[in-house]
């Protein structure tokens, strides 16, 4: 068990994302149906009645996905404490998070089971909630300024439950609703968004002037770089939202700006998941404001990431890295002193493995060649979508793309290393590889069915865009090495420009396949686009 | 009005019953602070790589926020990888964890701390250090 805690802790934060999405959804749903529908729908009408049937159905399927993840948080959290340092059942389960835990599903059960529709079992339930995700955020820890920052980060989790928990329940109005009802439930949630952007705002400034505190933290530390990436996820949503508040206003007259808004919506939803990831990876890092001088300077960061160093196509042996390096010299003293030889690392250990200078030239080869497959991907996608028939098979090279990461990124496992292939996933780096790894094949697989004619105008046209965002998604949330806080942000700066990158493929190809006139072209041009600039940013990476 | 019920319990009941869930819930979440913000070592004794006189040796180590002190472990482990558990000083500062390593022979050594992180998880870390001779005054 205690070679698995690293992948647990993986796992952890990513059931600790869905749990935000889960509240994001219950709590969201509760205000919208008490604050935008309840006061104005009479119930007796039958158009408003299937509204309202939807709008419970969804809040009930939404609280269910919250006690799931909440549950299978505290027992897999307990799991980990029990397994790793042998201790009680009794005190694992009663850690602070659990309790939390317990009051979320009590608060997700009530509203899954017993909400009566106009009641205030409902609202009580989502105070539960509210109550029991604030208690997990880092406000609680805080040694100074803990009642300022518990009541700012309740205001930010408020402002987005109401905004982008509230985003499905709008897209039922706007697909169920009639014209007139549509038209007045618009306009009144888009004054509930207004309030929760504002909150979001100045809760937002009051978090980053504590936890952040300056502007060499935004680029030198992890926190800061990820706090960042939210912003600019952030003002996207806000581009969509500015554009659904003025068509909000006109939809009773213009009945055509329908579709358009309910594409936009659909997006902001995709964009919106997006930041309850990061929002939910960020409570696994340490506030910027406590690494002190651990923040990476600005000279380390432009030449790094900013400075253009020409792509490294030449790769070391894999016997030339630092694992493979030290297990020879292990093995020969074993050998002389004739006993067994011991792993020189064991994945899932909680020891960094030892690094080299063969090992940093291995990786940058690793990325710049992968760079150049994605960007040969995104150059012929361009040619596809220019006209050029051959080239709609580009998805073919996704696959050669996928066994290249799978044979060369962990060389200490098989087929290249002696560490088993099962065994080597202990460590969470290999398993997120290799969960990227079969997101491109099966995008791959399909998109290319979809390209080829078979697949071509079925459902299966949605695995490119769902694919791209998990990918996205993934890299934005994925684990954090906290021993090496400087090295980890110079490598995750790269990683969070590729996630965002994948973003925003996704979206533009889910608005290629649902939006239509000049909207579908536009984004037509644009995922290949992402494609070209995620290639770019691989072929240039560097760790050195 | 059509109310919702549930495996068709009755109104009243299921208000009542509602009430007790929404009491011991809000009781829970309220009790549940403070969790502890994703913990880092910002000072410790010994200093991480740093070296300490052979003898007897005392732990301490500083976070950047407060410990769940009750589900927190620190283990020594010398260079043959043999680990044996420090007992936690009792301490009143919310930040800290202390413990006597005992006496320490010249070597290398490591303290293996785990303490539980803000979602519930337990992260844990290492702080490596050299322990040398005295050096004998002449």
């Amino acid at each position: 068990m205690s070679l698995l805690i690293d992948v647990f802790a993986f796992l952890s934060v990513l059931l600790r994302c869905l749990s935000l999405v889960g509240a994001a959804l219950v709590v969201g749903g509760v205000l919208f149906r008490h604050l935008i529908v309840l006061p104005v729908a009479d119930r007796a009408i039958g158009p408003t009645r299937d509204v309202l049937t939807r709008l419970t159905r969804l809040l009930r399927r939404s609280a269910v996905l919250l006690v799931l993840t909440a549950t299978t948080t505290a027992l897999l959290d307990s799991m980990v404490m029990m397994g790793s340092v042998q201790m009680a059942a009794s005190v694992a389960l009663s850690a602070p998070s659990n309790l939390a835990a317990l009051a979320i599903v009590l608060g997700a059960l009530v509203i899954a089971f017993v909400d009566g529709e106009p009641g205030w079992r409902a609202p009580l339930a989502a105070l539960v909630i509210l109550t029991g995700m604030v208690s997990t955020t880092h406000a609680v820890s805080r040694l100074d300024h803990t009642a300022l920052m518990i009541t700012a980060s309740a205001l930010h989790q408020i402002g987005a439950y109401a905004w982008l928990g509230g985003l499905p329940y709008f897209l039922v109005v706007l697909n169920r609703a009639t014209a007139n009802e549509r038209a007045r439930l618009a306009l009144r949630y888009s004054h509930l968004c207004v309030a929760g952007v504002t909150l979001i705002l100045l809760s937002a400034a009051c978090k980053a002037s504590i936890y952040i505190g300056s502007v060499a933290a935004v680029y030198g530390s992890q926190y800061g770089a990820m706090s960042a990436t939210k912003g600019l996820l952030l003002v996207t949503l806000l581009a969509f939202g500015a554009g659904n508040f003025r068509a909000a206003r006109r939809l009773a007259t213009d009945g055509a700006l329908v579709q358009r808004v309910r594409r936009f919506v659909e997006v902001e939803i995709m964009i919106g998941v997006s930041v309850m990831f990061v929002a939910g990876a960020l409570t696994s890092l340490p506030p910027a404001v406590d690494l002190g001088s651990d923040l990476a300077p600005w000279q380390t960061v432009k030449e790094r990431v900013f400075t253009l160093h020409a792509p490294r196509l030449v790769s070391p042996a894999a016997s030339e890295l630092a694992i493979a390096q030290a297990q020879a010299r292990l093995d020969a003293l074993a050998a002389s002193e004739h006993k067994p030889a011991l792993p020189v690392y064991v994945p899932g250990a909680g020891l960094s493995p030892p690094v080299d200078v063969a090992d940093v030239l291995w990786s940058e080869y690793n990325h710049n060649w992968s760079g150049v497959f994605v960007l040969t991907v995104g150059l012929v996608a361009l040619l596809a979508q220019a006209g050029w028939r051959p080239a709609r098979h580009w998805p073919l090279l996704f696959f050669a793309l996928g066994i290249f990461v799978l044979l060369r990124s962990d060389p200490e496992s098989w087929p290249l290393g002696d560490i088993n292939f099962f065994a080597a996933m202990r460590a969470p780096e290999v398993l997120q590889h290799r969960l990227a790894v079969l997101v491109v094949f099966v995008f791959a697989i399909f998109e290319w069915r979809a390209r080829s004619g078979v697949l071509a105008g079925t459902r299966y046209e949605y695995v490119f865009p769902f694919s791209n965002l998990l990918g996205g998604i993934l890299l934005l949330a994925h684990n954090h090495d906290l021993n090496n806080q400087q090295e980890a942000l110079l490598m995750e700066l790269s990683h969070l420009a590729i996630g965002l990158l994948a973003i925003a493929a996704g979206c533009a190809r889910w608005l290629e396949i649902r939006a239509t006139g000049t909207i579908a072209r536009v984004s037509a041009w644009l995922w290949p686009l992402s494609f070209v600039s995620l290639g770019l940013v691989l072929l240039f990476y560097r760790e050195s | 009005m059509k109310r919702c019920f549930f495996f068709g319990v009755g109104t009243r009941r299921t208000d009542r019953l509602s009430l007790l869930i929404f009491v011991v819930a809000l009781l829970l979440a309220a009790r549940s602070g403070p969790a502890l913000a994703h913990a880092l070592v910002i000072a410790s004794q010994p200093a991480s790589n740093g070296e300490v006189t052979a003898g007897d040796v005392a732990v301490d180590l500083r976070f950047n926020s407060r410990l769940d002190r009750k589900r927190a472990r620190l283990r020594l482990i010398n260079a043959a990888g043999e680990a044996h558990d420090l007992t936690l000083q009792a301490d009143d500062s919310p930040d800290h964890l202390r413990a006597m390593a005992g006496t320490l022979t010249a070597g290398e050594y490591r303290i293996e701390w785990y303490v539980l992180s803000p979602d519930g998880h337990v992260t844990r870390g290492n702080v490596p250090f050299k322990v040398k001779d005295q050096v004998q005054a002449p």
